[in-house]
């Protein structure tokens, strides 16, 4: 049976995914019950986005949100995958993978955010 | 102790119903997340293209998805709060009934959303 070392992720990992598990509960619940509970904001489109992002809260919950969510799922990613993989290059050579996709979709999606804010 | 992949699985019967699901549907919001993030950025493109797009994913169909995306958003971020208890240290030898409880609760922001997408889905 092949083995797996007993700290498969690093604590500061497993410690950011529970705090981040929190913070979504919290940004994630909020993102959702504004767009899609609140019937007027229901038809979604640019001037509505536009208009809500003049709310500083808001727009400090969706920034953040694309933050937190990009580090909790691809740290879940993270955790899935060493659970099958066990060689220490090969895990020291996913995680670098998953930090640069990460930032790309964090430099991008930060990007397109300014575009509602102009 | 080196711990193999045997002992790193989580158990059997209701437990690992939870592990499971909690996996499965962690990486279709991951997968999800990252389709998101580049639908929004067609902003980027000019607020034309944004409209356009939401536009289009108004289609019943898509609504239909998005019901499957916030069932399992609220099984994984349930369970997650169920997670983050018993490591906390809380609840551990009452996991089960917490997940139950759990899984109940998440049916009424479920139904709430379900009954407001449903015009959305038969139009």
């Amino acid at each position: 049976m092949t083995q797996i070392t007993p700290q498969p992720q690093g604590v500061w990992a497993w410690i950011w995914q529970r705090i981040t598990a929190v913070l979504l509960v919290l940004f994630l619940g909020a993102h959702l019950l504004v767009l899609h509970y609140i019937p007027e904001n229901m038809n979604i489109n640019f001037l509505g986005v536009a208009a809500r992002f003049k709310s500083v809260l808001y727009l400090v919950i969706d920034s953040g949100l694309l933050a937190v969510a990009l580090y909790h799922g691809l740290n879940g990613i993270r955790n899935v995958l060493f659970d099958f993989v066990s060689n220490e290059g090969k895990r020291r050579a996913l995680t670098w993978l998953l930090w640069l996709v990460g930032l790309v979709y964090l430099i991008w999606g930060a990007y397109a955010l300014t575009f509602f804010v102009k | 102790m080196p711990l193999t992949k045997h002992t790193v699985y989580p158990g059997r019967g209701l437990g690992m119903w939870a592990f499971w699901l909690h996996r499965l549907t962690g990486l279709g919001i991951a997968g999800y997340l990252l389709m998101h993030i580049l639908v929004i950025s067609t902003v980027v493109g000019g607020a034309g293209s944004f409209n356009e797009a939401m536009k289009f994913l108004k289609a019943p169909i898509f609504v239909l998805l998005e019901m499957g995306l916030l069932a399992i958003i609220l099984i994984h971020g349930l369970n997650g709060l169920r997670i983050v208890l018993f490591d906390l240290g809380y609840g551990v030898k009452k996991q089960k009934a917490i997940f139950i409880a759990l899984m109940l609760i998440a049916l009424i922001p479920f139904v709430i959303g379900f009954a407001i997408a449903l015009p959305h889905i038969l139009a």
